[in-house]
């Protein structure tokens, strides 16, 4: 094994983008796990995509990433969500067989000559003049290389609560990983605490699926990848749903001193992260029942996800509270919901390219960052995949702007913002939500990401193929006029109408039916955006002068007298790269950041 | 704009020339040493120590003076200062500053005071504007207003009017972080009401902004009539001093001359014209020209003549003339019998001091009439155009969301409409840095502040 070689600990949602970005990029990774069988394995819900998450996979697979294709081999049903709201925040969820899905995902994985897998655990790295050097295996070898990418997402330091009852473990039956944690503890870095819940898993033959509601996925589902097949004719697998109701809510609130998860405190207007059932109850109090979905883990299971009911109740508190429910009135939980607390890296420690600020080589990503989610996980491998592999082809790092992705959103997120609650990707979270929509994944990152090495020849031709369809359908559009009640318009204008819709002309169906739904799609959303993401741009193009003025790499905030003391040890410690970062920081007074931006422009 | 550095600055704060006192201004990161050059004293924070002052390099005295230290951060500037009050004078002035030279401090650029003031975040863009416009401020309304502005009450109405809007997106975003079956949607009327209540405030800004504009940009009062009808006697008369050179050839005046004081608190500002009227050699016609401009802009329009000023409206350029009009006959000293006076029209002797303050008068009521008398919302007037220019385009914002709302139109575009009226109102009170607005701002400073 050579030098040349990254390595990533862990095979998670993180691991497998990094070793696919990576090896996309011409790099040859090791990954290292403790258990092949737990590659690609979905530990939490049965789902991948969902809002705000969904727009993640689409860019995931519009950068040469795994994980939208394999959700739709090992979807069993899709859906879009929010599709009362505009388009920019449609969002496509599926849900996948956790069977099939590690299996699909270790098959490419196994067949690609630049990933090598290895069973064994990383427990140390060494350092050399602030670069990493070699990385230390469980099993004595050490390994030559100048880039380790850390995904070890299982919850270090990891405390049960189910009620008041605490065990100390990792997730359910896995052991904690403890070494590699204290390693990179010992290097230096600090580490935070969060917390988390997860719903019961109830056993499937004890519930009496006659008194639940079928909820199925889109009748015209749409896949996550160009590269999957069209036509898509995916499964669709019902769902089933049911209802709390007041005798459920009773006794969870008679309960409530019981949970470790209730906080007692509600701050702010609204839930911001999928809340527990007991904050729920607490928080829309005036509500009679809230609606949970019974979701198969795998086809066949005999195990369901109850999908809204995240607790850390004691087991007979959420047994009796769920038997209230018709349809639950015998059920048996094969395991009870409950709240883990576990360690977590603090990001103002890492760059953008989610390396470490200390040690050159050294990457995090995925769930030790403190975001929560399979699609968080894997947009930050692919991140970090991606400029591990650049950084040793001495090429330019892969950053993406706020305004180009919501990866980069994460990202900038992650490293200038303090979290208190795992990190969930939002819409709400992108200033730049109008131009970041699903539908546009491609157009947005595709040409960007080929030109990285990350995408292949297969992938862009067929995006080539798609956005000319785009920009001659818009082209077309811009150039036709059409009768609306006697009135002659340009079709375009026609689309930008609340109403509008680029087919409902049947006169058209025939120039129309030469291209792909997703193109036609993709360029009527476009034209009926065009003008607010004008809006938007100007919004953000006020702001994006903080962007454009960098910050001095170590720069000394004590130099400038009297900056806030609060922002003065905010910046210090986290160290934005740029201005726009400094003002984001949670606690960096605008007035301070004023004073910065003067004394920058003037030094410069 | 001058880089900020920290090293000593120091500037005379008062106008130069001679008075009973005049006080030298230092400012810097560490002035202990330089303080006890100064006095012979160990510095004492925020305490008017009564000393010599000596020559910081040879010991010379200088002058007896009150010399104050302020320790940062509690100063004007934010760093450690030196307020050094001394005898009025050019020479003792000019010998401190020099013996502060001397000692290594450098003197200091139009406005840099203010600047490391803001730099140090002592205050933000509002206040450091109501700095600039505190000192060019021509009357007591308008210096009230900028008060207001140093006191940060204006950026406290517009950071509430932010969170409010803010409090409607969190709401709205909630909403779009979550499906439509995991929570149920707050209506678009609760929204929109809550949306009208922030426009009105804005409006009620814009409105008493108008005010504001009047307030600091005066009140135009043009005197118009023949040639040697005694326009430039009463320009004087009502200023109370000789300000225009006053003689009886006609045409004297050639070009518009203008003098500004205060009327019940409003800065008017009153201007002399050349006579537009039977100057039969138009020798004046440039001076006609400017005062034919300056007619347009004029609020007020005093017409003077010795005989009948009614008469005078009746010439072509009454289309002109401002609802505004005030009739003045000239000179009634020189009849002799004393006419009867009608009620439209003043009748005045400069000579004799007759009819001034009638004139006075109704120059204020008409004054107060223009301004709008909405004096009791001094705390919400913007004092510049940058700000109201700012404001009108957030209201603009505020008006696209309330027409999208009625409209139905979904609710990721509403929210991005808001989210850009957030932005400019962020704009507004400069927490978004802008080099040139900082420039403009501090450049317009003269030094010592």
């Amino acid at each position: 094994m050579t030098d040349k070689s990254i390595v990533i600990a862990g095979g998670g949602h993180a691991g497998i983008e990094a070793a696919i970005a990576a090896s996309n990029i011409g790099i040859h990774v090791i990954l290292v796990t403790m258990d092949e069988q737990s590659i690609g394995r979905m530990s939490c819900n049965p789902a991948i995509g969902g809002l705000g998450k969904g727009h993640l996979v689409k860019e995931i697979d519009a950068m040469g990433g795994l994980m939208g294709r394999a959700a739709d081999e090992c979807g069993i049903q899709f859906k879009t969500l929010n599709t009362s709201k505009g388009r920019a925040v449609w969002s496509s969820r599926a849900q996948i067989d956790k069977k099939s899905y590690p299996y699909f995902i270790k098959l490419i994985l196994n067949n690609n000559k630049n990933i090598t897998i290895l069973q064994d655990e990383v427990v140390d790295f060494t350092v050399n003049n602030c670069k990493l050097k070699s990385v230390l295996l469980r099993g004595g070898n050490e390994i030559n290389t100048s880039a380790l990418i850390v995904c070890s997402g299982t919850f270090f330091r990891g405390l049960i609560h189910i009620g008041d009852q605490k065990y100390s473990a990792g997730r359910f039956g896995e052991k904690p990983s403890i070494d590699l944690t204290e390693t990179i503890v010992n290097k230096g870095f600090s580490l935070s605490r969060l917390k988390t819940g997860t719903p019961p898993r109830l056993l499937s033959s004890s519930i009496d699926w006659s008194k639940t509601r079928l909820a199925l996925g889109d009748e015209n589902p749409v896949p996550f990848s160009i590269l999957t097949r069209r036509p898509f004719t995916p499964k669709n697998i019902p769902c089933h749903l049911v209802d709390t109701n007041t005798q459920t809510h009773q006794i969870l609130g008679d309960n409530l001193d019981k949970s470790a998860m209730y906080s007692g405190k509600i701050k702010g207007i609204g839930p911001r992260y999928c809340p527990s059932i007991e904050d729920k109850i607490v928080r829309f109090r005036e509500r009679e029942k809230h609606q949970l979905f019974l979701e198969p883990e795998w086809i066949g299971s005999n195990q369901i996800y109850l999908n809204g009911f995240s607790t850390s109740m004691p087991q007979y508190v959420q047994e009796l509270a769920l038997k209230q429910i018709s349809g639950l009135e015998n059920v048996e939980l094969i395991r009870p919901g409950y709240a883990i607390e576990y360690d977590y890296f603090p990001t103002a420690q890492l760059k953008s390219t989610l390396e470490t600020k200390t040690i050159n080589g050294l990457y995090f990503a995925g769930q030790l960052n403190g975001t929560s989610g399979y699609e968080e996980a894997a947009s930050q491998g692919l991140i970090a995949g991606a400029n591990a592999a650049l950084n040793m082809l001495g090429k330019d790092p892969l950053i993406l702007r706020r305004d180009q992705a919501y990866m980069g959103v994460l990202i900038d997120d992650l490293i200038t913002k303090d979290i208190n609650e795992p990190y969930r990707m939002f819409t709400s979270s992108a200033e730049h939500r109008l131009s970041l929509r699903a539908d546009n994944a491609g157009l947005r990152l595709t040409e960007l990401s080929y030109g990285a090495g990350l995408v292949s020849e297969t992938q862009y031709a067929l995006f080539s193929k798609y956005r000319d369809q785009c920009s001659k359908i818009k082209q077309y559009c811009t150039m036709t006029n059409i009768s609306i009640d006697g009135e002659r318009i340009l079709l375009s204008d026609y689309i930008k109408r609340p109403e509008g819709q680029i087919k409902s002309d049947s006169n058209f169906s025939s120039v129309f039916n030469a291209y792909s739904s997703e193109a036609l799609f993709s360029a009527e959303t476009e034209l009926k955006y065009e003008g607010y993401v004008k809006i938007e741009n100007m919004r953000v193009e006020k702001l994006k002068r903080l962007e454009t003025i960098k910050i001095p790499h170590e720069f000394d905030y004590n130099s400038l007298a009297n900056l806030s003391t609060e922002s003065r040890e905010k910046l210090a410690r986290v160290m934005p790269e740029t201005l726009g970062q400094a003002a984001r920081l949670a606690g960096v007074r605008p007035s301070d950041v004023g004073v910065l931006a003067i004394y920058l422009q003037s030094i410069n | 704009m001058f880089p900020y550095k920290q090293d000593n600055i120091v500037a005379l704060a008062t106008p130069p020339g001679i008075g009973a006192l005049a006080i030298v201004r230092l400012s810097g990161t560490n002035l202990k040493a330089l303080y006890r050059s100064f006095t012979h004293k160990n510095p004492k924070n925020r305490f008017a120590a009564f000393t010599g002052l000596y020559h910081p390099v040879n010991n010379n005295l200088l002058d007896e003076a009150v010399v104050t230290y302020f320790m940062s951060p509690k100063s004007f500037t934010g760093e450690d200062m030196i307020e050094i009050s001394c005898h009025g004078g050019n020479n003792v002035q000019n010998n401190i500053l020099q013996a502060a030279i001397e000692g290594g401090v450098r003197l200091a650029e139009p406005g840099e005071f203010s600047f490391r003031s803001y730099m140090n975040g002592k205050m933000d863009l509002l206040q450091a504007e109501a700095v600039s416009s505190l000192i060019s401020s021509k009357s007591t309304l308008s210096t009230e207003i900028s008060l207001n502005h140093l006191r940060g009450k204006v950026s406290a109405i517009l950071q509430k009017i932010k969170s409010d809007i803010l409090d409607v997106l969190s709401l709205i975003e909630n909403e779009l972080n979550f499906s439509e079956d995991e929570i149920e949607l707050t209506s678009f009327e609760k929204i929109k009401d809550d949306v009208i209540s922030v426009r009105s405030k804005i409006q009620s800004i814009l409105e008493s902004s108008t005010f504001g504009k009047n307030i600091f940009s005066g009140i135009r009062v043009i005197l118009l009539g023949n040639p040697n009808s005694g326009k430039s006697s009463l320009f004087n008369a009502v200023l109370g001093y000789d300000r225009t050179i006053v003689s009886s050839t006609p045409g004297t005046t050639r070009d518009t001359i203008e003098a500004w004081f205060e009327l019940g608190g409003i800065p008017i500002c009153l201007i002399d014209t050349a006579g537009v009227w039977e100057s039969k050699e138009y020798l004046d016609s440039l001076g006609v020209e400017k005062t034919m401009d300056e007619l347009k802009r004029a609020d007020i329009c005093i017409i003077v003549d010795e005989n009948n000023p009614q008469k005078m409206l009746n010439k072509n350029f009454n289309k002109q003339i401002k609802e505004h009009c005030i009739l003045v006959k000239s000179k009634i000293d020189l009849e002799s019998n004393s006419p009867a006076e009608s009620d439209n029209i003043i009748y005045t002797s400069v000579k004799n001091n007759r009819g001034i303050n009638k004139l006075l008068t109704l120059l204020s009521t008409y004054s107060q009439l223009i301004i709008g008398g909405n004096n009791n919302r001094l705390d919400r007037v913007l004092v510049t155009k940058r700000q109201r220019q700012l404001l009108e385009d957030s209201m603009l914002l505020i008006n696209d969301s309330i027409n999208q709302l009625e409209a139905g139109v979904e609710t990721d575009i509403i929210a991005s409409t808001l989210r850009s009226f957030v932005i400019s109102i962020r704009d507004v009170v400069g927490e978004i840095p802008r080099k040139d607005v900082m420039q403009n701002i501090f450049n317009s400073f003269c030094v010592g502040k």
